[in-house]
């Protein structure tokens, strides 16, 4: 643990605070494990991620050994990139722009350059660039169904499946339809599923300007009974809370699992079954959730 | 340096091959070098460097040349990218071999042989000498072996908690030492 001033901690949250905090450096050297780098990229104080970006840099100077890579990579790495495309800065467009489409506009071009930024912990912070997977190109109807590419490898080695996906890595924005997706995919089965249901022949998508800024986009596929929810511009939840999806029918709303964000990229598989029909809800509750909504939703999508 | 390379990757970002390929002449031996340093095996650094690039290309729209340096943008990519690799089984057999099992610090002069040693690399040896012994070998540990602070932990038998400071007060040393590039 990071010590000076840890003996004067107030309380759990600050002492939680510092030692969040006090792995700026392991971050920075990429010493953390999946978990822990999660865990800063969630919670770590604006400040520690400034000391994060420059100790990343710092660790740069570290490595000024040289060596010629053979020529050959040279000219496979140009035939590669020929056929590879970059992330673009074309608008975002929306499918159904429920509400103010014209603040999610205005935020568009920066798409890729707003994933990185809101990934403070440095701007190309491997995860970040680790560019993900745009592959698919900009087609909405099949933007997950390339093949992996090295951030999706990455999320694979270094994501465990989780029961949710944490917003965490903002950066990784898989550009698909417009869409930023985060690389905190929690493993296989996560990474699959999202796939699935982005590709599914009957997916269903609707965009929402978040009030705070940002979007939420929410794709279905009744035959699959699932969805999923991408956030571009989602901030932290609270302190002490987290976010909480729901399907909501004539019965009330059943949870549909937890989730993080950080400001960046969001991209959450919904738990459970989507029946046809059901509202997508998504409220702001204390840690570890709630049985029930005890907030207003802030976002409701009709499916 | 003769060309701008901050400026190769800004026009890199809107497909300007050329550029890009002005980057990766004027980059590809530091990363590379970093890169083969990590993970020993020269088939697999290769593989590694090329991703980085691929990534580079992909993701140059995000460069911020306000943010930091072309050069400190592509190494961090490359690092994250070869520790990724080393920490998957089979690249950690494979280097495991190459090195003979030997410690995972690489000892600093291991590719020193066929590596030329630039005028960057010869102050940040000699800023770590500065550091406390236990501090280099943590960050040695970090960076060059590709382990996690939880793994630094057992292989020197420290606790966790000291192992954090180490990397932490020693990466604030250097980062005193070294300054920042921009």
């Amino acid at each position: 643990m990071s010590n000076d001033g840890d003996e004067m901690n107030g309380g759990d949250d600050m002492h939680d605070q510092q030692s969040v905090d006090g792995l700026a450096a392991a971050y920075a050297l990429d010493a953390l494990t999946p978990d822990e780098r999660a865990l800063f990229e969630a919670k770590a104080t604006p400040a520690a991620r400034r000391e994060a970006e420059e100790l990343a840099e710092t660790a740069t100077l570290l490595s000024g050994t040289e060596v010629a890579p053979p020529p050959a990579l040279r000219a496979s790495m140009l035939d590669a990139i020929r056929a590879e495309p970059q992330h673009s800065a074309e608008p975002q467009h929306s499918a159904e722009p429920t509400a103010g489409a014209a603040p999610a506009d205005a935020d568009a071009p920066q798409v890729p350059a707003t994933t990185a930024a809101a990934a403070a912990p440095a701007v190309p912070r491997a995860h970040d660039a680790s560019a993900p997977a745009a592959h698919g190109g900009h087609d909405a109807s099949a933007p997950v169904t390339r093949r992996p590419g090295p951030a999706e490898r990455r999320a694979r080695a270094r994501w465990r499946p989780a029961r949710v996906i944490g917003a965490v890595a903002a950066g990784a924005a898989l550009l698909a339809g417009g869409i930023a997706i985060g690389s905190q995919l929690g493993g296989d089965s996560q990474q699959e599923a999202l796939g699935a249901v982005v590709a599914a022949p009957d997916a269903q998508r609707s965009e929402v300007a978040l009030e705070d800024g940002g979007t939420a986009t929410v794709i279905w596929s009744a035959e699959r009974a699932q969805s999923v929810l991408l956030f571009d511009g989602l901030a932290a939840a609270p302190a002490g809370r987290e976010y909480q999806a729901w399907y909501i029918d004539a019965a009330g709303p059943r949870s549909a699992g937890l989730f993080q964000a950080d400001g960046g990229s969001t991209a959450v598989v919904l738990e459970g079954e989507l029946d046809a029909g059901v509202a997508v809800g998504v409220t702001v509750e204390p840690e570890g959730g709630s049985e029930a909504p005890t907030t207003e939703p802030f976002l409701v999508v009709q499916t | 340096m003769e060309i701008d390379v901050e400026q190769c990757l800004v026009r890199a970002a809107d497909g300007d091959e050329r550029a890009f390929a002005e980057l990766y002449d004027a980059t590809a031996a530091r990363v590379f070098g970093l890169v083969l340093r990590i993970l020993v095996d020269r088939a697999q650094a290769e593989e590694v460097a090329q991703e980085v690039y691929l990534e580079a290309w992909r993701g140059a729209r995000r460069f911020d040349p306000d943010r930091g340096a072309a050069i400190s943008w592509l190494l961090q990519i490359a690092h994250a990218r070869a520790v990724d690799r080393v920490r998957s089984s089979q690249a950690q057999r494979n280097r495991d071999e190459r090195i003979g099992v030997r410690d995972t610090a690489v000892p600093i002069d291991d590719v020193a042989e066929r590596a030329e040693t630039s005028l960057e690399s010869a102050r940040a040896k000699r800023a770590l000498t500065e550091l406390s012994e236990p501090q280099r070998e943590a960050i040695e540990l970090a960076y060059f072996g590709g382990l996690t602070q939880s793994e630094i932990a057992e292989r020197i038998g420290a606790p966790l908690g000291t192992v954090k400071t180490r990397l932490r007060d020693g990466m604030r040393r250097l980062r005193e030492i070294l300054g920042v590039t921009t």
